[in-house]
């Protein structure tokens, strides 16, 4: 897995790509860490992300819950048909905001 | 050591001061450091700091009494002598002797005493703690190398499931003794051959091992070294050599050694004093005895002059690509009930063909071992082993299914999970079906590699995975050598609180997301070897 980011519009854009699961969770619990307090809005763009499991999906919710307790979100975009079927599977498409793109997600802080 | 080597480590308990001070001086000369405290509270702490030899203590004292003290005591020391000295005598009402028999470790002696008497009672006892501290000591290093033993035995055996190229193998393998004289290997020759040895050393114990571990390291030696076209007769004749050669004829060794050709489906095979195999046809699903024309020769040590020949004893046999090979050694079959009537190989025959008709077949040895204690079987005194043997016609053949094996790592488990995605898309062109089968057993691996596999996570044994696709469903089945799971295994829609859940983030997230793709979990426990089988119901 991989993980790069960048501003845009005052919200970080997460990319993620490769397979998220327990292996390497670790690595987006520590790279979301160096966002944290200063920022609180974020987008994970999973446009590359093969794969997901639950404790992945535990680690993107989990930094949900980091932003939503500093009073911003964490939006979703960019779901390819695998990752979109582990969201569907597990039902984390209902806690999420789920966008097609990552500007729509970066817009929708407006 | 002798007594007078060192002197006595002496904690005194008594209320009473004067008592404490006329111990001190009766023990004074005596080679004895006495230390002493007037309750019992003291006398614990005493003991959490010291490291005493016996105990002095009254048995009435104000609080803690002298019973209630040695309660205490036991809770941080089983051993400690502890002697009473006390003016009570034994009545019906109080019991005393019945109190202080209790305990092993307990002695008394009745007030007042003769200086001589307590000396002498206390060196006797004092003698007798360190003669057994001694003797526990010899048995904690003796238990501690042999579970050494015992591990890297395990570590010269093959793993207890293995998939390469076109074999499918599992073994049970048991010890009567900690160690084992069993042996068994299987070593590829070249492109569908194998070379396999099943051995039986004669005797227990360490001796049998070490004959063993010396035998399983030899013939690898011998397959290494030689050209791919071995000869069964010349690999019986050099072991019969390290037997009666380098080891003087001091032991020897009953073995079935076989070589397995998957490319022409035919085995070869000598049983040196061995059982033969097991045959299990596919079709007919019928199991046999293979020894047509009763061939077989002598175990290997018996005697020097005896040269092994596959002309005369070697057995061929052609088989189908759905056979089923079993190999044993006879602590299998002599395996005995209460009434000391052992298993047989009649008996054992009946169960195997019984298994392979609803078992996976490289669960068969634990399922059938399992029965046979079942069934009242379970006086065990030899080792136990058995394999079972197998081609492996892989995903490329016509069938639907497919073997995994992985090491319990979650990077390997993960590299399943992508060969399971691979195979349901390829076999059914299923997306959804494919991410369901994946994520299932990505989640199940993991948790059988972070809760499951506790202690015996020292030996990493594998993890089976089997998966069947039809046009109805997909079945996955997992085998684990992890501790017995508890799950519920009823399936049940998903809510998706569990994300708001922060206790389910290391348990239970994982299983409620299986529980919410599957129609249907069974799960068994095969002695120490977990089964567990999900079915995905393919949608319309």
């Amino acid at each position: 897995m991989k993980i790069k980011s960048y501003k845009k519009n005052d919200v970080v854009v997460i990319e993620l790509s490769g397979r998220l699961n327990a292996v390497n969770v670790h690595l987006l619990q520590k790279k979301f860490k160096e966002f944290c307090p200063g920022e609180n809005c974020f987008v994970f763009d999973l446009g590359a992300l093969e794969y997901l499991d639950s404790t992945g999906l535990g680690g993107i919710v989990s930094c949900l819950k980091a932003a939503s307790d500093n009073n911003g979100d964490v939006k979703i975009a960019c779901l390819q048909n695998k990752t979109k079927m582990v969201f569907e599977i597990t039902r984390a498409y209902k806690i999420f905001d789920i966008f097609e793109d990552v500007d729509s997600a970066v817009a929708a802080f407006k | 050591m002798e007594l007078h080597d060192r002197n006595i480590k002496l904690l005194a308990v008594d209320n009473e001061a004067v008592s404490l001070l006329l111990l001190e001086e009766t023990l004074k000369d005596e080679g004895v450091n006495i230390d002493c405290c007037n309750t019992g509270e003291k006398a614990i702490e005493l003991i959490k700091r010291n490291n005493y030899e016996v105990v002095l203590s009254a048995i009435i004292m104000p609080g803690m009494d002298g019973f209630a003290l040695r309660r205490r005591i036991r809770e941080y020391d089983r051993y400690l002598p502890i002697i009473y000295l006390t003016t009570i005598v034994n009545t019906a009402d109080n019991d005393l002797l019945e109190k202080i028999a209790a305990d092993k470790a307990t002695y008394y002696m009745k007030k007042p005493f003769e200086r001589s008497q307590l000396v002498k009672l206390l060196r006797n006892v004092v003698q007798t703690h360190r003669s057994e501290n001694q003797t526990r000591k010899y048995y904690n290093i003796l238990e501690e190398n042999l579970n050494l033993a015992s591990e890297v035995q395990h570590l010269l055996l093959p793993d207890w499931i293995r998939l390469e190229g076109d074999l499918i193998m599992s073994l049970l393998y048991r010890s009567a003794y900690k160690v084992s004289g069993d042996i068994f290997e299987v070593i590829r020759i070249s492109s569908g051959r194998y070379f396999m040895l099943l051995g039986d050393i004669a005797g227990h114990g360490i001796q049998a091992a070490l004959y063993m571990s010396a035998i399983q390291a030899l013939v690898k030696t011998i397959i290494m070294t030689a050209d791919d076209d071995i000869r069964l007769d010349d690999i019986l004749n050099r072991l019969n050599g390290f037997f009666c050669v380098d080891m003087q004829d001091r032991n020897y060794m009953t073995c079935l050694v076989a070589l397995f050709d998957f490319n022409i489906n035919r085995l070869q095979f000598i049983s040196a004093g061995h059982p033969g195999f097991f045959m299990c046809d596919g079709p007919s699903g019928k199991m046999e005895l293979l020894n047509p024309g009763n061939r077989g020769a002598i175990p290997v040590g018996w005697t020097r002059d005896y040269e092994f020949n596959c002309d005369h004893e070697a057995v061929e046999v052609d088989f189908h690509d759905d056979s089923i090979f079993f190999g044993i050694t006879d602590g299998i079959i002599e395996i005995s009930n209460e009434y000391g009537i052992g298993l047989g190989t009649e008996r054992l025959r009946l169960l195997l063909e019984d298994a392979v008709s609803g078992t996976l077949p490289a669960l068969v040895p634990y399922h059938v071992c399992d029965t046979i204690r079942e069934i009242g079987y379970n006086v065990v005194e030899d080792d136990v082993c058995m394999v079972m043997i197998k081609k492996n016609r892989g995903p490329k053949s016509d069938g639907n299914y497919l073997h995994l094996a992985t090491k319990p790592d979650i990077a390997h488990a993960d590299l399943l999970g992508i060969e399971c995605e691979r195979f349901i898309i390829e076999k059914s062109c299923d997306e959804k079906l494919a991410v369901k089968g994946e994520l299932l057993l990505n989640e199940f691996l993991n948790n059988i590699i972070i809760h499951g596999l506790g202690a015996s996570r020292q030996e990493v044994p594998k993890i089976y995975v089997y998966l069947r696709i039809s046009d109805s469903e997909l079945v996955l089945t997992v085998c684990d050598r992890g501790k017995p799971w508890t799950f519920n295994i009823n399936p049940a829609p998903l809510d998706e609180r569990i994300w708001d859940d922060n206790t389910l983030a290391t348990a239970g997230r994982g299983m409620a997301i299986i529980r919410s793709m599957v129609s249907r979990i069974e799960a068994n426990r095969y002695g120490d070897l977990n089964e567990t089988t999900f079915i995905i119901r393919r949608e319309e």
